[in-house]
């Protein structure tokens, strides 16, 4: 699948991943992306591993932007440092969409949202719903496109069928 | 006397398999659901090491840990951390292992065993 080909045809897409190959996967979307300003949110690993996984994958850093929401709640961490926002936790919503809406403002071509499925530990099917609506509609006023991934699992069907219903596309990798 | 364990974890299938593995044996194992209900626990026991999970709702593990005078704590993390992070994690006090989710429970318990003996 050409990622780069999927989201020149849907805006919004929702993409299931089997949790064998999840971590390659998106990676491999963000390098084919990279050549252009990335807003990648993280709610499973911290930055600092991010920055490792980037290095040891050649991906250019310098049109990637992350939005850390682990880090804080190991560490004392500060607000912001090069290349990377801290959020207090995966829980912290509100915070989350300021921040993401801080990134895409500034002319931000992809939005990497990794993942859903973390965010279902924390939060119910509503929030999550109604949080991907809003994160959803940031991006397409900022001519911005949004990929949300979740691992692929039962237990996430629900949230996959309500998220499913506001994004142009889902695509399912486990099929 | 049997070495008392506490497992904190948010979800339940994770308490209740250590916790039924630590068991047989021979440990004592407290659960708590969070790091709230882990220092409210920790009013009445103490343990010889508290297995912590390291991303949980509540009150942030980075609050927790500092509450927590002369125990040992092993973090549990399903959250993928940098090589340099882990180090400084466990060069806090307190802090003697960090063991990354999924885990092997073999392995659990081996490290376990290798921190407060059998």
């Amino acid at each position: 699948m050409d990622i780069k080909k999927e989201l020149s045809k849907s805006q919004v897409m929702l993409v299931i991943v089997p949790a064998s190959g999840y971590d390659k996967v998106v990676i491999k979307h963000l390098k084919a992306l990279s050549s252009k300003p990335v807003c990648y949110v993280s709610l499973s690993k911290t930055y600092e591993s991010l920055k490792e996984s980037f290095k040891k994958n050649k991906i250019k850093t310098g049109n990637v932007v992350v939005i850390d929401a682990i880090s804080k709640s190991i560490r004392k961490m500060p607000d912001q440092t090069d290349g990377c926002y801290y959020v207090s936790s995966p829980n912290s919503l509100t915070e989350l969409e300021i921040a993401v809406l801080k990134v895409l403002r500034h002319g931000f071509e992809y939005l990497i949202f990794d993942s859903l499925s973390t965010m279902m530990f924390y939060q119910k099917n509503a929030p999550v719903a109604k949080f991907v609506a809003a994160l959803s509609n940031n991006a397409r006023q900022n001519n911005a496109k949004a990929l949300f991934y979740t691992v692929k699992s039962a237990e996430q069907s629900q949230m996959v069928s309500d998220v499913g219903t506001l994004v142009d596309k889902v695509i399912d990798l486990g099929k | 006397m049997a070495k008392t364990i506490m497992v904190v974890d948010d979800e339940p299938d994770i308490r209740d398999s250590v916790k039924t593995v630590l068991v047989k044996n021979g440990y004592k194992v407290i659960t708590a659901v969070n790091g709230d209900d882990c220092l409210v626990k920790l009013k009445s026991a103490k343990p010889d090491l508290i297995l912590l999970d390291i991303m949980m709702p509540g009150t942030p593990v980075r609050d927790v840990v500092p509450k927590i005078k002369g125990i040992k704590i092993a973090y549990l993390s399903v959250v993928r951390t940098g090589e340099a992070e882990k180090e400084a994690l466990l060069k806090e006090k307190n802090i003697v292992d960090f063991i990354q989710k999924p885990f092997d429970i073999n392995d659990l318990l081996k490290r376990v065993k290798k921190i407060v003996g059998a």
